[in-house]
This record gives C-alpha cells, structure tokens and sequence, in this order.
C-alpha cells in the first residue's frame, strides 16, 4: 500500500497536466485547479518523507516485474528531499504565476507544461534505473524546451538555441554512456548495475563509462566548460518560470551525479572525484565574475547559480558521508535562497517595468519589506551569519580545511567575498539610489500576492538559519542512505 | 566490424554537421546523431549471453537476439521523433524571425 504511493508524485502531475489542457481556455480556472493540485502533491510528497525518515529505503517494482527486469522506483531520504523542495517552489512558483495575470497574458499552455516538467523531475528523482533516468531527462528537455520558447519573445530565440542545442548533444550522450552500461553489465538497474560493477573493480571502461554520463550531469548542473547556455537562456523566462527553472533543474544535475557515482558506481573511481574538484574552482569564480559583469538583476542572478553549483562540487572531492551530507545541506538551502531571490527580481521587474540596474532606482522608499526579502536572502547568498548561507558555507568550508584542500577554501571565501559585492551591486543600484525618472506600476494587490507567496520560501529559508541541527540531521541520514550501497542493492534485488 | 566503422563514419559526420553555422546542416547533423545512437545502443549490446533478457534459456541463447536493445532503440526513436519536430518548429519560428539560416548573421552582434 505505501509502495504503491511512490507512483503519486508522478501520476498526479501528469493527470494535473492532461486536465488542465481542457482549461486552456479560462486561464484563471486552469490556474486555480493546478495550484489545488500541487497542494495535493506537496501533503503526498511531506507524507512520504515522513515515512521514508522512519522506514528508509521504499521500492516499487512497476507491474510488478521484480527488480533486475523491469522498471523499479525507490525513493530514498534524499529522492524525497528533492521531490519536496521542488512542489515547494513549484507550489510558490504557480502562487506567483497566478498574480501575474494582473501584468500581462500568459501562454495557456504553461502550466500543462510546467506540470509535465513536475512530473519528470519527480520521475528523474525517484527512479531506479538508467533508461528510465534517460526517458525522464527527456520529458523534462522537451517541456523546458517548450516552455522557454511559447513564452519568450523572437528576440530571445537566440539565447534559446545554444541551450536546445547543447541538451540535444546531451541527451545523445546520455543514450550512448547508458548503453555502454548495458553492455558491460548487461542490466540497466541501478542496484544490479552496482552489484555487477563492484566485482569489476577499476575496470577502466566503467571509468570511461562514468565521466561520459558525468558529462551529460555536467551539462544539465552548468559546470564549468559547459554553463554558457545558463547565463543566456534562463533570463529569458518570465520570473515565476524562472525562478522554478534554476532552482530545481540545476540541482538535478547535482542530483544525478550524487546518486550515479554515489550509489550505483564502484567507489574509489578517485579521478573522477577529483576532476569534479579541480573543476569546481574555475566553475565558482567564473560564476561569480560573470555576475560582477552583468547590468540586469535576473542575469546577475543566473552567474550566481553557477557560481553556488560550484560549492556543491567541491564536497565531492571525496564522495565520503561527510562531504555528501554537506552538499545536500547546500542544495537544500540554494533551493530556498535562489528561488527566493529571483522571485523578488520578479516582483522589481514587474513593479519598474525592467530590472536593468541602470533603469531602477528609489526601491527601499516604494517598499520596505521587499528590501528587508532582499537583504536576508542576498546575504544568505553571500554567506553572512546568521542566515541559512552562513550554515552551508560554513560546513563546507570546514569539510575542505579537514580533508586538506587549501586551495578550494581560499577559492570559496573569494568567490564569497565577489558574492557579497554583486549583491551589493544590485543593493546600491536598485535599492538606495535615488532618482526621479523612476515611475512605479501601483497594482497592489498583485504585488501584496507575490510578496506573500515569497515570504513563505523566506520562512523556510530562515527555518534553517534559526535551528540548523535539525536539517544537518536529516541531511547526515540521508548521506548515509545514498552511500549505503549493499543496503540498497538487498532492498531492490533481493539479496 | 563493419558495423563499427559505418557507426564512426556517422558520428563524424554528424559532429561535422552540427559544427557548422547554417541552421539546416545543424538539424541534419541532430538526425544523424541519433540515428548513430542508435545503431551504437543496437551494437554495443551484444550476445544476449549474461544478460538479464527474463525470456530466454542459456541452451537456446545463440538463436535469439537480446530484446532489451530493441527495445531501448524503439523508445529512443520515440523520442527522437518528438524532438526532432520540436527542433524542426523551432528552427522554422527562428527563421521566419531572422530571414537567414545563416547563424554568424544572426550572431553577428554578439561577435562585436
């Protein structure tokens, strides 16, 4: 009965998704129904999370092919982490979508789209193996695909093709490194494709193998060689969309690659662990000198996710419990803290008329609380005590001094310290400076709907500031989860 | 073996394709990829000998070949199908938008 649950999360978006297509026509009533709907799927998703915090692992053979033939779902601590985080901002997402109705019209296809994007995500989240990960990376591609180009204007299709055009590399890749796996272990299940590994040993194809798959999470996470499509394509969203598209779907890159090298292969693949490492610091520092390059609050924003990617590749360095649970933690609290800020980006895009920071001004007089939204979450983002930033870093940090690695820790507390100046950056230009050519769209109960639906990320966000030990709780179990790989292989197989 | 070179011969040929910079020679260099793939998934399988296909017996294995390939193949080209008509619509809006499929005139901005 519980098993069979593990399905909700995906069956229920995709039911939102081919419902709310007979809405099309009355935009508000579609709105309406698939927040409902999300509501829904947030309770299942903190249900499961209960459960999976007090019985571990859960797995659902699909039709009831037992594990190494057919499909299987497991859903873990951190599967569920992930799945709740992204019906959190999903939900805030839809909440802020729904207010912006008042500005301007919106494509009545979005929200089938971003449920279609729900419902691959929380596939690619609780799957248990290779091909499946392949299809539910696809589902996700195409509907990001669509939605970036129905709700972007002609002008921006060209800083739409570099990202269709480097995920369809990936994704071939991706189909080429999954059948490399099948035939070298002749399975396609995550637990049998461990198990068949383990006896291998450093079988230099399976390392081979392993940095072509590292390579498509690259991709999708914007690791260092390959982000120029982030940068670029994402601003291009309207804010809602936007801040649930760099949000989540960079952290299912981060995601991808924590399960894949973490539980299904072979440990001690050294060399991978340590290029992941080294590639951390270009891929920090350059996010963090792009955002010191850009003149607008969303593109500013877009090198900043880069830039924080590269703090949860440094914990890789030694894929141990301790640098695992360490990089949850960082995606648990950039989730928060980037969606948040890009969600206030939204609210002075839409009360300015453009977020360009030599166009804005006089934003702390209009409004106080959206200073206050800002300050917190832009100094979480820099790392100040006592925000949840603070915690990450902190535990990060100290992670690399133990195990070691100078370098990265003077690397982080720069990027930090250039962190700090971007979004001081936009605090001077946005919020202090004064000036008398600024006019102000005055529809208050839009702006009062958004400023609510940000304010309970904010919540959250400072959830983690306040009372740190219960979420580095949840996170060590959940390291331990994914690490556990005889665990999870009895659990599926049987043996 | 020969199989083998006709699979590198269109790999190299689609890298090429997707290389240069007019938007019709990307989207045939898109095409061949994935028929590459392809032929790559159906190759690199193998004999269905120690593979986890739950049909067949080890006495009757060299008469079969494995399904799961097959079938991995068939929901790739499914796949395939529906991106590369996005690819197709996508690549109509940005000429309809531009006049050109000529992609250095439509970076010629972004270059200065």
């Amino acid at each position: 009965m519980i098993t069979n649950s593990l399905i909700l999360p995906i069956i229920i978006p995709l039911a939102t998704a081919i419902i709310s297509l007979a809405y099309v026509k009355s935009p508000k009533k579609q709105s309406f129904f698939t927040i409902c709907s999300l509501f829904i799927q947030l309770v299942i998703a903190v249900i499961l999370g209960v459960i999976t915090y007090q019985k571990g692992l859960l797995m659902l053979p699909i039709g009831g092919w037992a594990a190494p033939f057919g499909i299987t779902l497991t859903v873990d601590l951190f599967s569920i982490i992930m799945i709740v985080l992204s019906s959190v901002v999903m939900l805030i997402a839809l909440l802020f979508n729904y207010a912006e109705f008042i500005f301007n019209d919106q494509h009545a296809l979005k929200l089938p789209l971003l449920q279609f994007l729900a419902a691959g995500l929380n596939l690619a989240f609780s799957t248990g193996d290779l091909f499946n990960l392949f299809v539910a990376y696809e589902v996700i591609l195409l509907s990001s695909y669509s939605i970036l180009t129905l709700t972007s204007k002609d002008k921006a299709l060209k800083n739409i093709f570099p990202y269709v055009v480097i995920n369809l590399t990936g994704s071939a890749l991706f189909l080429v490194a999954a059948a490399i796996f099948y035939g070298l272990t002749g399975t396609l299940n995550f637990a049998d494709i461990a198990h068949t590994t383990a006896a291998m040993g450093s079988d230099p194809r399976i390392i081979a193998a392993g940095i072509l798959i590292l390579t498509v999470f690259a991709i999708k996470a914007g690791f260092f060689p390959m982000y120029y499509w982030l940068p670029n394509s994402y601003p291009m969203l309207p804010p809602s969309s936007m801040g649930f598209f760099s949000a989540i779907l960079t952290e299912l890159g981060i995601y991808s690659i924590i399960r894949f090298f973490g539980t299904v292969m072979p440990a001690g693949n050294t060399y991978i662990y340590q290029l992941i490492m080294i590639l951390a610091v270009p891929t920090m520092l350059f996010g963090a000198l792009g955002a010191l390059s850009r003149k607008s609050i969303s593109k500013i924003l877009c090198f900043q996710i880069i830039g924080q990617i590269g703090f949860m590749m440094v914990a890789f360095g030694d894929f141990s419990q301790e640098s695992i649970s360490v990089s949850i933690f960082y995606i648990i609290h950039h989730v928060l803290v980037i969606a948040s800020l890009i969600f206030i980006a939204g609210i002075i895009k839409y009360m300015i008329g453009s977020d360009k920071l030599s166009v804005t001004a006089n934003m702390l007089k209009k409004s106080k609380i959206i200073g206050l939204f800002f300050l917190i979450q832009g100094l979480s983002l820099a790392g100040l005590p006592p925000f949840s930033g603070f915690w990450a870093k902190y535990l990060i940090i100290s992670n690399t001094i133990k195990n070691g690695h100078y370098f990265l820790t003077g690397t982080m507390i720069l990027a930090s310290v250039l962190t700090l100046v971007s979004m001081l950056n936009i605090w001077l230009n946005v919020f202090w400076k004064t000036s008398d050519d600024v006019r102000f769209v005055t529809k208050n109960t839009a702006i009062y709907f958004m400023k609510a639906a940000i304010s309970i990320l904010i919540l959250i966000s400072l959830s983690i500031s306040i009372y740190p030990e219960m979420y580095i709780k949840l996170v060590n179990k959940s390291a331990k989860q994914v690490l556990d790989k005889s665990g999870y292989q009895e659990m599926v197989l049987g043996r | 073996m020969f199989v083998a070179i006709a699979i590198a011969i269109l790999f190299g040929v689609a890298t090429y394709l997707i290389c240069q910079m007019r938007l019709m020679k990307k989207l045939f260099g898109f095409m061949l990829l994935s028929h590459a793939v392809n032929l790559f998934v159906l190759v690199i399988a193998g004999s269905p000998l120690n593979k986890r296909a739950p049909i067949m017996k080890d006495a009757i294995v060299e008469l079969c070949v494995d399904p799961v390939p097959q079938a991995l193949i068939l929901t790739a080209i499914v796949i395939g199908l529906a991106v590369t008509s996005y690819f197709i619509v996508f690549l109509y809006r940005f000429f309809m938008y531009y006049h050109t499929t000529n992609l250095n005139i439509i970076y010629k901005d972004d270059y200065e």
